[in-house]
Order: structure tokens, then C-alpha cells, then sequence
């Protein structure tokens, strides 16, 4: 049995599932001679397969009318694909019941919406705990909501290899501590945080805890009950769903307190002119009319990665991840950012005298795709001493082949550039 | 446009052998806070000529060899042809004005490649935004 051998022999697999992905199959054009694809920025967002485009002009080929209360049959069948979409999402997480899926824009408007929504149930001088390693969508809703109601925060440090200090919980703690706000997996360093033991600790003190899911959703199997966590925030575009969709999970017990985030149409029962009622969950934190095709087009990506499968997922990733870094740290001058043990698939690195542009720029032209920058965690990018680096990003898509050729184009920058 | 196009031997000279560069430490530098390219430029001349234009800062090749082109380009201009030139260039990389009319200026013709690369102009008119502000002042 040579080393990687579960890496290779899941390879068949591998390119099976690419020939579902249009994208896949495309050569880069833009800038340059025609050159093959290789996309390593999953972080950022996930390419979409063939199930998941045709869920979406399906939509609109065949149900498209707006929801809830049409009482005509088409507008019957638009509600059955989004409520149908939300239960889903509730089996998908091996939620609780229907009342605890809210359906947002993304992750970012979810943490807004608890941010905001939350806060309003506390009082001045209160605190809530978050993290140095944040993306900013976890951590500036919280300043504004800090700013707004009064609030004191405070956060979480990590050592230089991006492992959090969760030890450090007991030193911060107060009994002021209202909610923990922490990312499940860093889309910087990839640390996958251990949650279930920040969780245990809150909720022994009777605090909840939100977790931001952006990385973590589409990268493994979560289960809601088990992690027990009281608010899970996901982006359906990093999962191969549409863009402009999310979930916000959030724990009957909460959002039943909660008061609404946003008004307007279906999340109300009753207007008057100057008063309304807000409907019942998870309607009261759904305003306006919803995107629709996102639902029917998430709710196609959740039954693609099921039969793809996530814990097959977590673990090609893992190997992916390991042969990569492997060949990556013996390149000469280069610095990886982010080393906790058990890490997800996402490497931030640069190499030394080179700024993470004219890197990325040079792998672009070989048809590399990595994000250059301090990806939206400014913050933890001034703890590691850095202000932008590169990150290549794997998703269950991606190949050796790409592995290879990635770690080449890094060897070869150091010489062009 | 090909890595090749942009990245010439001309633009690695300048990267790894600046013009004009000093240490300016009590100057505030225009940043783009988003990568970490930063610029200080200083004019040394009167109000009417320019004898050398200093830059010091860091950041991506691309800010930096511009900072030294523009660096030697203004050198030695008077300060109403420099703000010609200033003008010039940033419509270039703008697009308002054809990319040849880069060919009189020297050195600094090969960024004509950044016009096609809308990510990288914020890197390339760094600098010369910094001098555009120093000009005001002259």
C-alpha cells in the first residue's frame, strides 16, 4: 500500500462527479492563451453541477409563481418547491422541527439578522465573546449591534498556528456574557474549531452559542442536535448552490424571543396603520418575497452532496489536503498560515520576497485560480503579521492532478518572479 | 492579457532595483488597504521644478515598479509638465485614452498591460495618485 493510495483510488470517483460540473470543463480564456481550469478558491464560492442548474430554470420552466397564499395551484406548487426546500435543509442538519430553518441571503445577513435581533433582548454593559480569527461577516454585525445596544466585546486569541485558545474562555468570562459568536472553520487558516466543547461550556453557564458554518457546512456533515449549538449560519453558494440563499438555524427557544428583523410582507399575521402582529416561525423572519429558485436550487445542491456524500467529502479533502502540503513545504521559501492539527482543506501561504499578488497573478497564467488578499479577516491577518496572502481552497472536485500542478506553478513563481 | 505581457524584464528591474527610493518615515502614505500597497512620494525642487521625486513603500511589484517609473519619469520636470503627465497616465490606465500614448513616456509603457486588468490598477496608479497629491502642494 503506497502512501496516498486512498487519494488515488478515490480519483475514479473524482472525475466522475467533475463531468456533472459545466464549469469544470471549460478552458480559461480571459487574459492569455486558452489554458485548463484548475480552480482552487472554493472558499470563496463552489462551482454548481448540472442538478443544481436545471434546478434552477426548472423553477422557472415549471412552478414559478410567488408563495404562500395564492390559492391558485401554480402558486401551490411554487410554495411546495420552497417549503419542500425547507425541509430539506431541516433533514440535511437533522434539525428539530421546520420552525428552526429561516431562510436569509447568506450567512452574512444571518449573523446580521441575530446580531441584531438577539442584541435587542440584552442591556447596556452586556458582552458577547467572539474570536480573533473571524470573517469579518462574524464580527462586524457584532461591533455594529456593540455600538447600537451598548455592548462590550471581547475575543477569543489563537496561536500563531491558528489554533484557538479555548482555554482562555474561563479567563474571559463574566456573568455579563450574553452569546459566543465562533466561526465552526477559519476561511483563512482552516482550523476546524473544537465547537462542541465551546458549546458544552456556554451552555453550562447558560449561554448560547452561534456558530458561523460558512466552511463548515459544505465541508462536512453537521448535525444540529448533536453539536447542540443554538444559532448555525451557511452560505448556499459555498455548497453548490445558487448565490443570494442561506440558512440561519436558530433554536425554537430563541427565535421564539427574538423579536423581528426585518418587516414587510409575510411576516406578518396582521397590519393595522400604526401596529402589526408578526407571524409565527420561521415566517416572522422571512420579509418580502422570497428567493425562490434559490431554494429549489439549494434544495437540488443538498440531495447532490448527500448522494455525493459528506463524510466521503471531509475525507478526500483531508487527503487532498495532506498530499498537497506534503509537496508544498518543501518548496523553498515558503510559509504556510494556519497548521492546527486536523485542518480543513484551505492553505494560505506565500513565499518569501514575494507579495501575494504577483503570485497569484502568476499562477492565474497558468491557470491556477487563487484568492489573494486578507480575505475578509482583516483582524486575524494583523495577528499573523501579514496584510494579504494567498489561499488555495480544495472542494471534493478537485484533482491530484491539480494538486501537482499547483505546487509546481508555486516552485516555478519563485523563479519568475 | 499573458503574465508575460505584464511582467517584463523592464517592470522586474524597477521591482528589484527601485529609482529613487529612500526611507520617508515622517511622510503618510496612500494605501490601498485591501492588498497593503502603500506609497510615500516626496518632490524635492521649488514650487515651478521638480529636481527628484522620492518614493519609499511596499506592496505588490506592480505599485512598486510604477513608483519607481513615475519616480524617474518626473524627475527633472518642470511641475506643470509633470501634472500633464500625471493627468496622461491615469487616463491611460483608465481607458479614456488610447494605451500607445504610453509609448512617449519610457519605462513606464510597459503597465500598458494593466489596462486589461482592472484588479491590477489600483496597484499601478497607487503612486501616482501620491505624487498627483504632492503636485497640489508644490
Amino acid at each position: 500500500m503506497t502512501p496516498h493510495q486512498e487519494l488515488y483510488d478515490a480519483q475514479e470517483k473524482v472525475n466522475r462527479l467533475r463531468a456533472d460540473f459545466p464549469i469544470l470543463n471549460r478552458p480559461l480564456v480571459f487574459g492569455g492563451k486558452p489554458r485548463p481550469l484548475i480552480y482552487l478558491d472554493n472558499a470563496a464560492t463552489s462551482q454548481k453541477p448540472r442538478l443544481v442548474l436545471d434546478a434552477l430554470t426548472g423553477y422557472y420552466e415549471n412552478a414559478n409563481a410567488n408563495v404562500h397564499r395564492a390559492i391558485h395551484s401554480l402558486g401551490e406548487e411554487a410554495t411546495r418547491v420552497y417549503e419542500g426546500a425547507r425541509d430539506r435543509v431541516k433533514s440535511f442538519l437533522n434539525a428539530g422541527a421546520r420552525e428552526e430553518i429561516i431562510f436569509t441571503k447568506g450567512t452574512t445577513e444571518s449573523i446580521n439578522l441575530v446580531a441584531q435581533s438577539f442584541s435587542k433582548l440584552l442591556k447596556a454593559g452586556d458582552e458577547i465573546i467572539a474570536t480573533e480569527m473571524e470573517h469579518h461577516a462574524n464580527l462586524v454585525p457584532w461591533q455594529m449591534a456593540a455600538e447600537q445596544y451598548g455592548l462590550k466585546l471581547k475575543f477569543l486569541p489563537i496561536t500563531d498556528e491558528g489554533v484557538l485558545l479555548t482555554d482562555k474562555l474561563e479567563e474571559l468570562w463574566s456573568d455579563r456574557v450574553k452569546l459566543v459568536a465562533v466561526s465552526a472553520m477559519s476561511n483563512v487558516l482552516g482550523t476546524i474549531n473544537p465547537v462542541e466543547r465551546i458549546i458544552e461550556f456556554c451552555h453550562a453557564r447558560g449561554v448560547p452559542v452561534l456558530l458561523d458554518g460558512a466552511q463548515s457546512v459544505p465541508h462536512m456533515k453537521v448535525d444540529v442536535q448533536k453539536l447542540d449549538c443554538d444559532f448555525l449560519a451557511f452560505s448556499s453558494h459555498k455548497m453548490c448552490g445558487p448565490t443570494g440563499f442561506g440558512v440561519l438555524y436558530g433554536k425554537k427557544e430563541w427565535l421564539k424571543k427574538m423579536p423581528p428583523y426585518q418587516g414587510g410582507g409575510d411576516m406578518i399575521r396582521s397590519v393595522w396603520l400604526e401596529t402589526y402582529e408578526a407571524n409565527t416561525l420561521p415566517y416572522k423572519f422571512e420579509a418580502g418575497t422570497p428567493h425562490m429558485e434559490g431554494a429549489a436550487g439549494l434544495h437540488a445542491a443538498l440531495d447532490y452532496l448527500d448522494a455525493v456524500g459528506m463524510d466521503w467529502i471531509h475525507r478526500y479533502e483531508q487527503l487532498l489536503l495532506a498530499y498537497t502540503m506534503e509537496k508544498l513545504v518543501t518548496i523553498s521559501g515558503v510559509h504556510i498560515y494556519g497548521t492546527a492539527p486536523g485542518k480543513g482543506g484551505i492553505i494560505s501561504f506565500l513565499l518569501k520576497g514575494i507579495h501575494a499578488h504577483d503570485l497569484s497573478a502568476y499562477l492565474d497564467s497558468r491557470g491556477i485560480a487563487v484568492r489573494a488578499g486578507h480575505h475578509c479577516a482583516h483582524p486575524l491577518a494583523r495577528r499573523l503579521g501579514v496584510v494579504s496572502t494567498a489561499r488555495a481552497s480544495f472542494y471534493f472536485y478537485n484533482t491530484v492532478e491539480e494538486a501537482d500542478a499547483f505546487v509546481l506553478a508555486v516552485h516555478d513563481a519563485a523563479d519568475r518572479l | 492579457m499573458a503574465f508575460d505581457e505584464l511582467y517584463q524584464e523592464i517592470i522586474r528591474d524597477h521591482y528589484k532595483n527601485p529609482r529613487n527610493k529612500k526611507p520617508l518615515t515622517h511622510l503618510k502614505a496612500v494605501e490601498n488597504p485591501s492588498c497593503g500597497d502603500s506609497v510615500k512620494v516626496q518632490l524635492e525642487g521649488d514650487s515651478q521644478q521638480i529636481k527628484t521625486v522620492f518614493f519609499d513603500g511596499s506592496g505588490c511589484s506592480i505599485s512598486m515598479c510604477s513608483a519607481s517609473m513615475m519616480s524617474e519619469l518626473l524627475t527633472g520636470k518642470t511641475v506643470p509638465e509633470a501634472k500633464l503627465i500625471v493627468q496622461q497616465f491615469l487616463q491611460v490606465i483608465r481607458g479614456e485614452q488610447p494605451a500607445d500614448t504610453l509609448d512617449e513616456l519610457g519605462d513606464v509603457a510597459a503597465l500598458k498591460g494593466v489596462i486589461d486588468l482592472p484588479v491590477r490598477v489600483k496597484c499601478a496608479t497607487l503612486a501616482w495618485h501620491a505624487v498627483e497629491q504632492a503636485l497640489e502642494k508644490a
